[in-house]
């Protein structure tokens, strides 16, 4: 077992098969919009191009990327259906619509498997805050009110968007999605657990098909709130959002679903200890030790790519990487290019890579992610095979 | 492929605080739903629970057990009080458990390499800190995310920062992070959120990981408590919680059965290979031989009601382990004791056993303990042990009248003596998720 840096970055024995790819994210909507055009060309590490607008506020740091016009894409879901949907889940279902539909897949997907990243909980804040408002008494906060009052200022409806689980949910619900089904917690690792999690079911034989990516926003406002109290945008992050669903199989299977995109020859996922943030957030270390070696290793992984796509969460872990000097051909740097969007950070990244490896501008690319967690993921990708 | 096998296991909940105080009471035919103590839920529509009973679960309560903490550990866990951290009842349970499955499996300093596979449920949200950070806005009130609302004493005492602290909510994977540095696990952290099936989905993971090569142990299971203001609001407003507040609140396949009953606790297992379990002396209680995962893809509350997809997790997981519908000993089923899932739980098991779907023992516990929802896999899976370590089938607590729409062997509040050699575990997911787990006794 090849092992570097306490990495394990073996390839699959048998390389999946990528079908197709939706996306949604501040770049725009599908693979072709993921890329600023400079990218292509760039053997530096990539300038941010403008494809979206950074806001910057009085505040120290920059209020983000956002999808805009969430409520104007054309969108799989009914307006009841939107209604019960976290922010999160409404990315998703267009990502993973699109996906399904690039990919030209026809129902019914019973044993379609999914497996996502995703973040934490997204319950629309007009309904806490009146339920909140009408459980106060002249002491603040009182159960007593709770339940003559505030329980009944929210909709019934308000469970649906708080479960992080109905981010995809809603999805599986409205595409009939069948098959197996996992899905991480994820502030970078657990999506990459996510993919792993994919393949061995695909590789089990669990499935035909998995979807598999993240959805998650980072301008949520308690979990923005969270970012701000614990230091994060001072360290350099970017918030921003975003989701990405890819249809993944087997080689074998894909000779009967069509062309694959691109294959997937690797992904590895490693923890880095608990040591970027405190147990309440604040940040501790915006470039541990433990992660420099691992992303030491990863970068070094030979052969080497002929892009390379980092998302790292923190300022100081990409001036390290900056001061590295990697001699691929390409770099990415997906956090200037997409900001941070947590649990979806990895897999937009991939979504960068493969943009790239559409495009014939490369024939492979490996994306390393590390996020708010400490975790470091590799995954590799090569065009697909004809 | 490795197989992957149980070496220890760790249970809080309502019927106790460790494996013993839980198999006993099983054993007993025992139930622990009443009044809810540790907080005034006297004006909620929901007002019972299967509590586990401790009014506060602490670096104390930790601190006061027989664990022989090190210093360290002392240290870390009066830092994570002085955080917060412990606001959220479900840690101090989680760490509760899987200190009690740590020593069992008598892990030491080899197994810290170990992978996490957790389900943790959804942040607790502290609705008294939304309360203290309302502030007048154009439109009414808006909450100041960024207000301390930390007791100027509580920061001091904890040298926190101004913004330190754990507040508004705890974040969903907190438990995760704790439980790693409490027993400095070096491997892969994974906090599953797939809401009821999240602690059966965590323990497949785990086994997953095993088979795979990628870890050779993994402490797995789950954790959860929505025994708090907006567990019990926001699942009252839902509806799924028996309307009746007495000790026989969930009434799993019984004719008469209106609701569930919210619980809380933890299962944490210690998962390892059974080369690897063999070679240092572990005894393994079971074996985890299959598991199958799968989506209803139909309603938001809803169960698919002709059973269909979780019928395809229990095939599954029975043709993973390579047992026929006939060998199976018995089965822990998810059994809400709402009225529609239990019909569709019903459909399932006679849709993916056929014949022997009507004969083999099946019983639910959460009559007894409630529905521990990201944890209920979990403890379930802990109770699918009891045939194994002492030859009887958990009862299902107050399930008096036989439902002709559940057509299934429904074990009655008697536990039944038996010796099987294969149980199997049944989770849903609020949402569709549904996953079934085989265990096969380690001797087997």
């Amino acid at each position: 077992m090849p092992v570097t840096g306490g990495i394990d970055l073996t390839a699959f024995s048998q390389p999946l098969a990528v079908l197709s790819v939706g996306v949604l994210s501040p770049l725009g909507r599908g693979l072709q919009a993921q890329l600023p055009r400079s990218a292509t060309t760039s053997h530096e590490p990539t300038p941010h191009e403008g494809a979206c607008q950074v806001e910057v506020t009085t505040d120290v740091a920059p209020r983000g990327l956002y999808v805009t016009d969430l409520e104007h894409q054309e969108d799989p879901a009914s307006a009841r259906q939107r209604k019960l949907m976290s922010r999160s889940a409404r990315l998703l279902a267009v990502a993973l619509h699109d996906a399904l539909r690039t990919a030209e897949l026809s129902p019914p997907y019973t044993d379609y498997g999914a497996f996502f990243g995703v973040g934490s909980s997204g319950g629309a804040l007009p309904d806490l805050t009146a339920l909140v408002r009408r459980s106060i008494d002249d002491h603040g906060f009182s159960m007593k009110r709770l339940g003559e009052a505030g329980l009944y200022a929210c909709s019934p409806l308000f469970s649906f968007q708080i479960m992080n689980n109905f981010t995809l949910c809603h999805s599986a619900i409205r595409e009939g999605l069948g098959g197996p089904s996992d899905l991480f917690f994820s502030r970078g690792g657990g999506t990459a657990q996510a993919l792993q999690a994919a393949a061995w079911s695909l590789q089990a034989g669990e499935c035909s098909l998995c979807i598999v990516g993240a959805a998650d926003t980072a301008h949520y406002e308690m979990t923005d709130g969270e970012l701000r109290r614990g230091g994060v945008m001072n360290a350099g992050v970017v918030p921003s959002e975003g989701a990405a669903a890819l249809t993944l199989t087997t080689q074998a299977q894909a000779t009967t679903l069509g062309k694959p995109l691109a294959l997937l020859t690797s992904c590895a996922h490693f923890p880095c200890g608990d040591v970027c943030t405190d147990l309440d957030g604040t940040v501790l270390d915006a470039a541990p030790q433990a992660t420099i070696v691992a992303l030491t290793a990863a970068l070094s992984k030979t052969p080497q790519p002929d892009v390379l796509v980092c998302a790292l969460w923190s300022q100081a872990l990409r001036t390290w990487l900056a001061n590295q000097q990697p001699t691929h051909a390409l770099i990415i740097d997906a956090h200037d290019v997409l900001g941070e969007a947590l649990a979806a950070t990895p897999a937009l990244a991939w979504c960068l890579a493969l943009s790239l490896l559409d495009r014939h501008q490369a024939s492979s690319a490996r994306v390393i992610c590390c996020g708010l967690d400490g975790a470091v993921g590799v995954t590799e990708f090569q065009r697909g095979s004809t | 492929m490795s197989r992957a096998v149980i070496t220890g296991v760790g249970v809080v909940c309502a019927l106790g605080l460790s494996s013993a105080d839980f198999f006993a009471a099983l054993q007993r035919g025992a139930s622990n739903i009443g009044p809810i103590q540790h907080l005034d839920a006297s004006s909620l529509p929901v007002q019972v629970a299967g509590e586990v009973p401790l009014l506060t679960i602490d670096a104390d309560t930790l601190l006061q057990r027989d664990f022989a903490f090190s210093t360290s550990q002392q240290d870390l866990l009066g830092h994570a009080q002085d955080c917060g951290v412990f606001r959220d009842r479900k840690i101090g349970c989680l760490l509760l458990a899987a200190q009690e499955a740590w020593q069992m499996a008598r892990c030491g300093a080899a197994e810290q390499a170990a992978s996490l596979s957790i389900a943790l449920g959804l942040e607790e949200a502290f609705l008294e800190d939304f309360a203290a950070a309302m502030k007048p806005a154009s439109d009414g009130v808006e909450i100041d995310f960024l207000a301390d609302t930390t007791p100027a004493a509580a920061r001091t005492r904890a040298k926190l920062q101004p913004h330190g602290g754990i507040r508004f909510r705890s974040t969903v994977d907190l438990g995760a992070r704790v439980l790693a540095q409490l027993f400095a696990l070096r491997g892969v952290h994974a906090v599953q959120a797939s809401a009821c099936a999240g602690g059966g989905l965590a323990i497949a993971h785990a086994a997953a990981q095993i088979e795979h090569g990628a870890a050779e142990v993994v402490m797995c299971g789950g954790a959860d408590s929505m025994v708090n203001a907006l567990g019990l609001a926001g699942m009252a407003r839902l509806g799924a919680p028996s309307p009746r507040p007495t000790s026989d609140a969930c009434r799993p396949f019984d004719r008469r059965r209106d609701g569930l009953v919210i619980g809380e606790g933890a299962a944490v297992f210690i998962v390892e290979s059974a080369d690897r379990a063999s070679a240092r002396g572990a005894r393994p209680l079971a074996h985890i031989a299959g598991w199958g995962r799968s989506q209803d893809g139909y309603h938001a509350t809803a169960p698919r009601p002709d059973g269909s997809a979780a019928a395809r997790a229990m095939q599954q997981a029975l043709r993973k382990a390579g047992v026929s519908p006939a060998q199976l000993g018995y089965i822990n089923a998810h059994g809400t004791g709402t009225p529609l899932n239990d019909v569709a739980e019903s459909e399932a098991i006679r849709a993916a056993l056929g014949r022997a779907g009507e004969l083999v023992p099946v019983s639910s516990i959460k009559g007894a303990v409630g529905h521990l929802m990201a944890a209920a896999g979990a403890l379930e899976l802990a109770a699918c042990l009891l045939p194994f370590e002492r030859a009887i089938l958990p009862g299902t607590a107050h399930h008096q009248q036989r439902d002709p729409a559940c057509a299934i062997n429904v074990i009655g509040e008697t536990p039944q003596a038996a010796k099987v050699d294969t149980v199997l575990s049944n989770s849903f997911g609020f949402g569709g998720q549904n996953v079934s787990i085989l265990l096969r006794r380690a001797d087997a």
